[in-house]
């Protein structure tokens, strides 16, 4: 009886023995590094709907992140802010621009940066219209006002800071502990548009609140919203650190249901 | 326990069957029922592929990350910060007894109700029926739109898209006019052609817009009903004050009273009138201190239950008398006789043979002549030592039996010692509710009324049998003004939505008489109106808002008016009543007692625990409700004494592995109606017990018994009549026997419920391994050994796990809860408050048959008859044979069911992926996102409180018309999907809030300021939780009240939920010699 398989065949046995350590050593890796938080979400920066710049609002200006983020020492959520809030200065400030090209006419023009927050406040908006059924060009620049399908609609702003529906975290608890905006948030003062910087997975979690060392990474009350601070001096971090490990006691491993509920 | 060989030890039945079979709550092969492990038409397989190919589509469509999107306030409403919850002060409009609530509301969105501390009626309490009001107002099977009879409705399976908005605003506009036409119609005759129907009425405003109204159509007639209504107390009321009118109601206050007899009066139950206070004042009697060196002051109330049925009152009774409905009235003639030289001295009784056979037992070891004796010794040392006793007569008693308790109540010194008082009715009717729509329906049948208005209820199903009230509805112009469509919708010319009381703007009076507002805490969701705003336009007000309407009544204006809304109440109690008893009146009412005649068979209609009149009936939190006594679930029964059933040959019996139940017709008055026989020992033999409420056929999709849009449209058939929920049985109650008629006929049909046709329980699932679970002890036998809840052999002290040093860290918080047997009365309010704020599924009727149902915190009733009296007793007892000693025997025991939290959790160690954890202060978490789903958790649990869910509520949403629904949840618990494993958590999202709350304000955490949802909602107060390590805290020292206990001590495994045990106080007179001798292990009876 002849052989079937032919001779090359009795090293499979070693060929898959080391593709099958292989291939699950390569799906290990792959799974480890790429599914990760820090792979799938940090840089994730959405295009909003309005190009609000923090940049310019927090940096430049150097507005309080609790001007408009209201609620952020009170409730779970920081809040984006109600439309009325932006409205209490845009009713007044960078409403209209020079129109570069209009300039000649002297005609301002809404901020089309703006627009978007603006037009949600009219209640009627201009449309074009055909006013001739001809369709001669001439006669075709009419417009014609009718009910805005927007007003008071809200800004559908995209969410970047994302956590699984099943984590409960509150602001205010960190907030007021002396947990600064920049340590989940980065440096939000610098982006022109916000994306996200910090993993947000349970292990950048823990590995905060198993940081005693740190001081559980806290800072002076008052200094929570102010992005780029530093400690002036080792000494003072130092009592910080002390007294915040007397007096903090932040949920640690094990603790699972002051997240999950 | 028959294993443990101690003689003096106790068996529980979870069962009448097991019961009889012999078979104690041991029966370990129940302690999964079939289905709740086993995943039923679906092989592991067939499981596995699916999950396959699910895996693989999963990895697909995850990889790129889904857009969410956040929408801020256009403009911030004032006070509401997103995230944090406010509370507002309302109420519940009742005509039974109004309470006081606080809803809570997380952005505009009422999600949970508790009772309002500053009220009367609720002292921060609530019943079950509070808690589930939550559930009705989001009901998508609610009315939605202005329906005309004979047009089609337009559909809302779409949801509330633009179309239907559309549809229901065309709708509306249709009944303004049609409304207008009405209006100008009546006042043709200047309103001769009109009558209004509804329940007495509690609201102020409704009250002046109905003289405002009679202004406008003056000969214009009201007319009032409800099912479950006061009439004979009302009547007995008005006779015994020689009162021109039926305006008076009693009040009772227990809460200093000794002796309390119920004659049928089950107050427990939350259907009952002021339920409410009456348990809590029943309570006030039942608390003991936990000091040993007290044991010997304690003085506990004793409470007397001469019933037919086996109530929720009954079975928290010291003595319990079981006797036909026809004869209640003869029990209390009897003692009334035996008063007759002593406190009832100058009163004469008629002469009175009572046809009940004194000398047979009416509870182990007392015949019902020992019985009477010792009450009437009782009631005539209380009143030489000027102790309390009052008699509280239910509304089946006939008006004269309720003159003769007021009279013994008023000579024993009740209303001088004001346990009883009397004030005006906080609901108002200017007659009795029965000839009231008796004579509304004699007008309508001879034409001279043609226009019918009808707010709210349901009479087309719940009216008298013989008015033929539903024909009536569609012979004259009806308008009914309803929550959902009903069988009376179904008739009326125009059904109109109603507001829920969460959406409208009105008042209350509750029975003390106090008034409080009802604030909407959301525009009406299908932009229903409210009563008040109808009448208005009825008298001619027009289009008045009901806020103006209520600012009108009360003439407050501005600021006044919010200071009155933030209290909840407007004014406080009203004065009461002098009473001057008419007693030539009375007299002569006393005349016409006569001894009872009872028949073979006689039927005791009772009010729903769970439906109330029917009006429930699409709440599916309530429907799943095991009900207290039977646990059925979904349905109601023909429940019967053992003995009756064995003596119909009716019985629920289990044959190879399948529920078998005989179905008994019940012949009333020429009406038949067919219910599935439950046989409950200690109901009075010759009973007939059947609930109201059920069967109603114009009902949503709960009612329908139809589970939601994850199963289209599956019927659960009983067998009888499809397409029910139960069995409607109000077509057998006729006037003058709404509460109890006697039977033409009792008898087995022939037919047989199989399986899941059958009425689904849940009595005897989630057995545990037998064990003594409920400790009780007489007061007697307390004060001879006050340390009987304690572990008499040396505590087993080995574990297999860790100890855990943070349990030692002085000041760290460490959860427990306590709960008091003594109190609790195993009403089930604190399952359906744990359902509404931790978003537990209702599985349905099929479900709870394959035992699979979901409540975080269950009520286990275990029955107990002492078996060596049993093996004691000649068969000639009663009826001669086994089942009736049960039913003579039985005592009942009712006891509330969580997570333990054990400290060694045996769930924790064999969890493959640490799903549960231990946290450091004590609570046993469960992490859904790890579970995975194995229930080894489940399956390694001493109590059997894991549930694995097998439901994914989510899906019921993608239906649109279904997604009101959503709105019901508690933002701040997951809601669970499909394949997880879940149980109580000891409501640790109140834990983190309170904790948060605390850290934020800077201060440190007062642990009593918060407690769970069950403990919350108790109307007994019978939970306490808080930290076990705040030596000042309740649960603290409760822990240290001699009779904690905790489960199953020989497991080591340190439960933090510890019970008090339950004290019986029996009559000394009634304690059979031979019994205190036996100072059992666990169990004493009366020593001295």
């Amino acid at each position: 009886m002849s052989n079937i398989f032919p001779k090359w065949v009795d090293r499979m046995r070693e060929v898959m023995a080391v593709a099958t350590i292989g291939g699950f050593l390569t799906v290990v890796f792959v799974v480890n590094t790429y599914f990760s938080d820090e792979n799938l979400s940090v840089g994730y920066t959405p295009i909003q709907p309005l190009p609000f710049s923090h940049e310019l609002h927090a940096g430049q200006l150097k507005l309080d992140c609790v001007f408009c983020h209201t609620n952020v020492e009170r409730s779970q959520h920081a809040t984006v802010p109600a439309m009325d809030v932006c409205m209490g200065c845009h009713q007044k400030i960078k409403t209209d621009i020079v129109d570069p090209d209009a300039k000649k006419k002297g005609d301002l023009i809404v901020n089309p940066r703006l627009a978007p927050l603006l037009n949600r406040f009219a209640k009627e908006i201009e449309v074009p219209v055909k006013i001739n059924p001809d369709n001669s060009p001439d006669k075709n620049s009419g417009t014609v006002k009718i009910a805005n399908p927007d007003y008071l609609k809200p800004v559908p702003w995209v969410k970047v800071h994302k956590l699984a529906d099943y984590v409960y975290f509150n602001h205010a608890v960190h907030v007021k502990q002396g947990v600064s905006c920049v340590e989940c948030h980065g440096r939000v003062d610098q982006m022109t548009e916000v994306g996200q910087q910090k993993s947000l997975s349970m292990k950048f979690c823990l590995d905060c609140h198993r940081d005693s060392a740190n001081g559980f990474n806290t800072r002076p009350a008052d200094k929570v919203t102010d992005l780029g601070w530093t400690w002036p001096n080792d000494a003072a971090k130092a009592a910080h650190i002390l007294e915040a490990q007397k007096k903090l006691n932040p949920p640690k491993d094990k603790d699972c249901s002051s997240c999950h509920r | 326990m028959p294993q443990m060989s101690h003689d003096n030890e106790r068996t529980l039945w979870r069962s009448a069957q097991a019961m009889e079979a012999g078979a104690p709550v041991s029966d370990a092969s129940r302690e999964f029922s079939e289905g709740a492990s086993e995943s039923a038409g679906f092989s592991r397989r067939g499981f596995m592929q699916i999950m396959a190919a699910s895996m693989a589509l999963a990895g697909a469509a995850s990889c790129r990350r889904p857009e969410e999107k956040i929408l801020p306030y256009t403009s911030a409403p004032e006070g509401l910060i997103p995230g944090k919850a406010n509370f507002y002060a309302s109420a519940i409009p009742r005509s039974r007894g109004s309470i006081g609530v606080l809803v809570k509301s997380h952005e505009g969105r009422p999600t949970k109700i508790d009772g309002h501390p500053g009220h009367s009626a609720a002292k921060g309490t609530s019943d079950s029926f509070a808690q589930a009001d939550l559930l009705d107002l989001y009901d998508p099977d609610r009315l939605q739109q202005v329906r005309f009879k004979g047009v089609e409705a337009a559909s809302d399976a779409e949801g509330m898209n633009a179309k239907y908005r559309a549809a229901l605003h065309q709708a509306k506009s249709k009944f303004d006019k049609e409304l207008e036409a009405f209006t100008t119609e009546a006042k043709k005759t200047g309103g001769a052609s009109l009558a209004i129907l509804s329940a007495p009425v509690t609201s102020p405003t409704e009250e002046r817009l109905r003289t405002e109204l009679l202004e406008n159509l003056p000969k214009a007639s009201l007319a009032f009903w409800e099912a479950l209504n006061d009439d004979n107390s009302a009547e007995a009321l008005r006779l015994f004050r020689g009162a021109a009118k039926p305006d008076a109601r009693l009040r009772v206050n227990l809460s200093k009273v000794d002796t309390i007899v119920s004659l049928d009066a089950d107050f427990m139950s939350p259907s009952y009138r002021d339920s409410l206070e009456l348990v809590r004042g029943w309570a006030a009697r039942r608390k003991v201190s936990g000091k040993k060196e007290d044991a010997d002051k304690v003085d506990l109330n004793r409470l007397w239950s001469v019933e037919a049925n086996f109530s929720l009152t009954g079975s928290n009774a010291d003595h319990r008398l079981r006797v036909k409905p026809s004869q209640i009235g003869d029990v209390l003639v009897l003692v009334a006789q035996k008063l007759a030289s002593g406190p009832l001295k100058g009163l004469s009784l008629p002469a009175f043979d009572s046809k009940l056979k004194l000398d047979a037992q009416s509870a182990k070891d007392v015949t019902y002549a020992a019985a009477i004796d010792a009450l009437a010794t009782e009631l005539t040392s209380n009143a030489a030592k000027g102790r309390s006793s009052v008699i509280l007569c239910g509304e089946s008693q006939p008006v004269n039996v309720q003159v003769l308790a007021l009279l013994i109540n008023s000579a024993l010194g009740a209303f001088a010692n004001a346990s009883l008082s009397v004030v005006p009715a906080a609901a108002k009717a200017d007659k009795l509710l029965s000839s009231s729509i008796a004579e509304l329906a004699e007008a309508i049948k001879s034409g001279r009324i043609t226009q019918l208005v009808i707010l709210g209820g349901n009479p087309a199903y719940d009216a008298p049998a013989e008015l033929g009230f539903a024909d009536l509805v569609a012979k004259a112009k009806t308008i009914h003004l309803s929550h959902d469509f009903n069988e009376t919708s179904e008739k009326a010319a125009i059904a109109v939505p109603a507001a829920h009381w969460l959406e409208s703007w009105g008042d209350t009076r509750a029975s003390d008489g106090s008034v409080a507002l009802i604030q909407p805490l959301i525009a009406p969701l299908f932009d229903g109106i409210s009563a008040n705003e109808l009448l208005a336009r009825l008298a001619g007000l027009g289009k008045v808002k009901g806020h103006d309407l209520l600012k009108a009544t009360h003439g407050l204006q501005g600021r006044d008016f919010d200071a009155v809304l933030e209290k909840g109440l407007v004014s406080g109690p009203v004065a009461h009543l002098a009473l001057v008893p008419d007693l030539a009146g009375c007299g002569q009412v006393l005349a016409t007692l006569k001894a009872g005649e009872p028949a073979e068979f006689e039927v005791v209609f009772v009010p729903c625990a769970k439906m109330l009149d029917g009006r429930y009936a699409n709440n599916a939190w309530l429907q799943e409700l095991p009900e207290p006594i039977t646990k059925i679930a979904w349905d109601n029964a023909a429940l019967v004494s053992m003995a009756t059933a064995r003596k119909l040959g009716a019985a629920h019996r289990r044959s190879n592995g399948t529920d078998e139940t005989d179905v008994l017709s019940i012949k009333v008055a020429g009406i038949t109606a067919e219910l599935p026989v439950w046989p409950v020992p200690g109901i009075a033999d010759g009973v007939v017990v059947l609930a109201l409420g059920y069967g109603r056929k114009v009902v949503g999709h709960v009612g329908r018994g139809e589970k939601g849009s994850e199963v289209a449209n599956y019927p659960i058939n009983t067998g009888i009549t499809a397409d029910t929920v139960g069995v409607n049985v109000y077509p057998l109650r006729r006037s003058g026997s709404l509460l109890s008629a006697k039977a033409d006929s009792v008898a087995k049909t022939g037919k047989v419920l199989i399986g899941r046709d059958g009425p689904a329980s849940t009595q005897e699932h989630w057995a545990m391994e037998d064990r003594e679970l409920v400790k009780t002890a007489s007061v007697a036998g307390f004060k001879h050994e006050p340390e009987f809840a304690r572990e008499k052999e040396n505590p087993v002290t080995a574990s297999l796990f860790p100890g855990r040093k943070e349990w030692d860290i002085p000041g760290s918080h460490q959860w427990a809860m306590v709960i008091d047997l003594n109190a609790c009365t195993g009403c089930g309010t604190c399952s359906i408050a744990c359902q509404a704020e931790n978003n537990i599924t209702v599985v349905g009727k099929a479900e709870v048959h394959n035992g699979r149902e979901m409540h975080w915190i269950r009520l286990d009733r275990y029955f107990y008859a002492d078996e060596r009296w049993l093996k004691n007793q000649p068969e000639t007892l009663n009826d001669a044979d086994l089942s009736a000693k049960y039913d003579v025997a039985v005592e009942a025991y009712h006891q509330p069911i969580g997570c333990q939290h054990c400290q060694m959790a045996p769930c924790e160690q064999v969890c493959p992926v640490e799903a549960t954890q231990h946290s450091p202060e004590g609570l046993n978490d469960m992490a859904y996102n790890r579970c995975i789903g194995t229930r080894y958790c489940a399956n390694n649990c001493p109590f059997k409180v894991r549930r694995f869910n097998f439901f994914a509520p989510q899906e019921e949403f993608k239906a649109p018309r279904f997604e009101v629904k959503k709105m019901v949840y508690n933002p701040n618990v997951t809601v669970r999907s499909r394949g997880v494993i879940e149980k109580c958590t000891y409501c640790t999202q109140r834990i983190s809030d309170a904790k948060i709350n605390a850290k934020v304000a800077g201060e440190a955490l007062a642990t009593d300021s918060f407690t769970t949802a069950c403990a919350d909602a108790c109307p007994t107060q019978a939970i306490t939780f808080g930290d076990k390590n705040d030596v000042n805290s309740a649960v603290a020292k409760q822990r240290l009240d001699v009779r904690n206990y905790t489960l199953l001590p020989g497991l080591n495994v340190q439960p933090r939920t510890s019970f008090l045990a339950r004290l019986n106080n029996p009559a000394a007179a009634l304690v059979k010699e031979e019994a205190q001798e036996h100072k059992g292990h666990h169990e004493h009876k009366g020593h001295h």
